[in-house]
């Protein structure tokens, strides 16, 4: 048994809601939340039911964390390139 | 290109004749950009040339977005808005086609859950911590074969323990990623219950087994 899988089972377990927002709901509010954050403005009410989606959901995480740092580099003026070859 | 703002977005894609025309080709190019940037992070490519794929999901994104332009409320940059069609497409395509190499026919015939919640040999433990171990494995074992079906066993092996993409199981039995979200939302709701009901707290289990990183903040 893998031990680390084990943790992520025990994890996901851990963190389950009764209710939870679908993968569908969570894509209506990705580019809200997106924005706020990369603005450092305070998350909004939608906030901890995504962000418990997106514990739970790694498709969406990594559409959620891939959007953010598309729009932290546009914010900054930086070129969208994530080769860690050219940082 | 143009910096638009919402409201510029939105009455050029809105028109016609020549603003729609440029707002639509600078919108493409966004797209192509954050598709780009999606299938780069993912580790496909270094070159400066714009992945094909990167063209196609941008394009399929551009549909989708123009299919659902009613539904921006300005909560947002419109490129934000925008940029999500482009990632979410991208990253689809991508699973996809890493995972269309691959049988998940045999993944999912792999051990069943039950049989990966066995302890390992650790021989840092001390005997009253691996007889802790023991025990709350087999209750988790037990709430695994009483309390789930088959589908969602397979499911959470095949999500948890074989790192399957959601989606990807998800269009390999036909269904979609709402529904199969569901279905482990389920799951894991019956497995929190019949531990509850065993007196064990997840929590001290995840403390008993040590911690891994959160995904997020």
């Amino acid at each position: 048994m893998d031990p680390v899988m084990l943790k992520r089972l025990l994890e996901k377990i851990a963190h389950t809601e009764d209710a939870e927002i679908s993968c569908t709901e969570c894509f209506d509010l990705l580019h809200e939340c997106v924005d706020l954050e990369v603005t450092g403005r305070a998350m909004g009410q939608h906030w901890p039911r995504l962000q418990q989606h997106l514990e739970q959901c790694g498709v969406c995480r990594d559409e959620y964390e891939t959007l953010r740092e598309l729009v932290q580099l546009e914010n900054d003026g930086r070129p969208a390139d994530p080769d860690p070859s050219s940082s | 290109m143009n910096t638009r703002t919402n409201a510029e977005w939105l009455n050029a894609l809105t028109g016609s004749g020549e603003p729609l025309n440029l707002a639509l080709s600078d919108l493409r190019r966004y797209l192509v950009r954050a598709a780009a940037y999606a299938l780069r992070r993912l580790g496909r490519g270094r070159s400066a040339d714009t992945d094909p794929l990167a063209e196609d999901t941008a394009q399929d994104a551009l549909s989708a977005l123009l299919q659902r332009l009613h539904e921006f409320r300005g909560d947002s940059r419109f490129t934000t808005w925008a940029y999500k069609f482009a990632v979410h497409a991208a990253l689809v395509a991508a699973r996809r086609e890493r995972w269309s190499r691959l049988s998940l026919d045999s993944v999912l015939q792999g051990p069943d859950l039950t049989q990966r919640l066995w302890p390992e040999t650790a021989e840092e433990l001390d005997p009253q911590q691996r007889a802790l171990q023991g025990e709350v494995l087999a209750t988790l074992r037990e709430a695994v074969a009483t309390q789930l079906t088959t589908r969602q066993r397979q499911a959470l092996t095949a999500i948890v323990f074989d790192e399957v993409p959601l989606d990807e199981l998800a269009r390999h039995w036909g269904s979609n990623r709402n529904a199969l979200y569901k279905l482990l939302h389920d799951a894991r709701r019956k497995l929190k219950a019949h531990l509850a009901s065993r007196d064990l707290d997840v929590q001290e289990m995840l403390e008993l087994f040590g911690r891994t990183e959160r995904p997020r903040r």
